[in-house]
């Protein structure tokens, strides 16, 4: 009797103790965030994203950095993204601002706000602070929260396509490109965003000026006037152009 | 066209009789007062209704009387502006019974301004007809922007022969192109650079949409924060 308990329990144990084993370290409750966040998500390399998770869950001290992560999980234009920013909202609540007060704070929304863009050159993150900064003690509500986060989401990828027709422009490809030429374009994009209109005739309208058949307007008259004004470098020609982003970002009041 | 209103206040129709004890008959005419209670100098460019079976139409007008000549006020007369205007074409029959009329400034006789009361007279001598009347009666000033419409945009009417890609095409297509500011510098690829800024403006329009309307709260006056200020206030 007892031989055949022992063979019984020998082989019992080592089930149990790999159960046990992975409660003891909850790798199950961790695959399933995993899973679950790669199934809202759907990046587009779920390998990176698998990777770039368990990195960041190093990072678990900061908490901005933690709201940053979460908030860069999938692109501002899905609907998860706003599920995101409430998540990385409530996360920040857990930030110890005084004796016994935890909420989201100025300090900490500026934090954010500069590491989400980290990306950009230095002028363009100094002017959009500019303009959605909150003093260190203000109390940030969810609604400002999520439209600065929103908006730094959207430069980022403005800043990205500002490349993309940086390249276009240096049709020489000489790393440089015309000031004439980079001037005329920032002009034409200016006046399609200035128009104020609310209809449907705004986008036909801006269609028509930044269409090759405006476009090919002002470059011709710009062309025409013959001054050299020499190039602009990539960064320089950045913060031109998201000028007339940031004339569209509401200060905050 | 519609977009000038004139309020005023419109009567139910009257039919119009012989009192009679042994002859009452149906005369087939029917009369809507029509009066400007609130309207200091009213003027009229345009009437339009909705017809139900009337084959005639006449419109009265009575101007304001003169206010030195208080004497004659007795004989203020009704001038005929419109005078029976045909609606139906055969009044025994249906054509023109419910359809849309609107009448101009062209038709009046003279221009209808600074009246006291207006009368419209329906007339049906059809005794088919036994019921008949106007619906949906509107008056509307005469419009200020009866001369040319306003100028189409750019985008609407530019011809698509004198377009630039028409243009570009020549200027590729033809080796002995005068234009040698054009050859020399180069044309860089319109269409990329044009989604690209596309893309752009889009992405500056989505985010302008997406701000937030919500207030921080801060006691700011003029841009800047000063207690001694708001104590004032």
């Amino acid at each position: 009797m007892a031989d055949k308990k022992k063979p019984n329990s020998a082989d019992d144990r080592p089930q149990e103790t790999d159960r046990q084993f992975l409660e003891r370290y909850s790798i199950g409750t961790l695959m399933k965030d995993v899973l679950g966040k790669i199934v809202s998500n759907r990046p587009k390399d779920p390998i990176t994203f698998l990777s770039d998770y368990f990195d960041s869950l190093e990072d678990q001290s900061n908490l901005v950095l933690k709201a940053r992560n979460i908030i860069e999980m999938t692109h501002h234009s899905r609907p998860v993204f706003e599920m995101n920013v409430r998540q990385a909202y409530d996360i920040m609540l857990k930030q110890k601002v005084g004796k016994r007060l935890y909420g989201v704070n100025g300090t900490s929304y500026t934090d954010l706000i500069k590491t989400l863009c980290r990306d950009m050159p230095q002028p363009v993150t100094t002017k959009l602070l500019k303009k959605i900064e909150c003093l260190d003690y203000e109390a940030i509500t969810f609604d400002v929260f999520k439209s600065g986060v929103f908006t730094c989401c959207v430069l980022q990828d403005y800043v990205k396509l500002c490349e993309m027709l940086f390249n276009s422009l240096d049709f020489q490809s000489s790393g440089k490109v015309d000031k004439i030429l980079s001037d005329v374009v920032n002009e034409q994009l200016k006046a399609a965003l200035a128009n104020t209109r609310t209809d449907a005739r705004k986008i036909v309208e801006a269609g028509y000026n930044l269409g090759p058949d405006g476009l090919f307007y002002a470059l011709e008259r710009g062309m025409r006037s013959k001054s050299q004004l020499g190039g602009q470098t990539l960064e320089q020609f950045t913060i031109e152009i998201c000028d007339a982003f940031l004339s569209k970002v509401k200060r905050l009041r | 066209m519609g977009d000038r209103p004139l309020h005023c206040s419109i009567k139910n129709p009257i039919l119009l009789t012989v009192e009679d004890q042994k002859n009452a008959f149906h005369s087939g005419c029917k009369v809507i007062d029509v009066t400007f209670p609130n309207v200091s100098s009213p003027e009229v460019g345009e009437i339009c209704f909705k017809n139900y079976y009337t084959a005639y139409v006449s419109i009265r007008v009575k101007f304001k009387a003169a206010p030195e000549n208080g004497a004659e006020s007795g004989e203020i007369k009704w001038k005929t502006c419109v005078r029976r205007m045909r609606l139906m074409p055969s009044p025994h029959k249906e054509s023109g019974s419910q359809d849309y009329f609107a009448i101009s400034k062209k038709q009046f006789s003279f221009d209808i301004s600074n009246i006291s009361a207006m009368r419209i007279i329906l007339q049906q001598p059809s005794p088919v007809w036994k019921e008949f009347r106007i619906e949906d009666l509107r008056l509307y000033r005469s419009s200020e922007m009866l001369s040319k419409p306003p100028p189409l945009p750019a985008w609407l009417t530019e011809d698509s022969a004198n377009s630039t890609k028409h243009k570009l095409e020549i200027y590729y297509d033809d080796p002995d192109s005068d234009d040698q500011e054009v050859e020399d510098m180069g044309i860089p690829n319109l269409e990329s650079i044009s989604s690209s800024l596309q893309e752009l403006w889009g992405l500056s329009e989505e985010m302008a949409i997406n701000q937030s309307k919500t207030e921080i709260g801060r006691y700011e006056v003029d841009g800047c924060y000063e207690v001694n200020l708001l104590a004032y206030t």
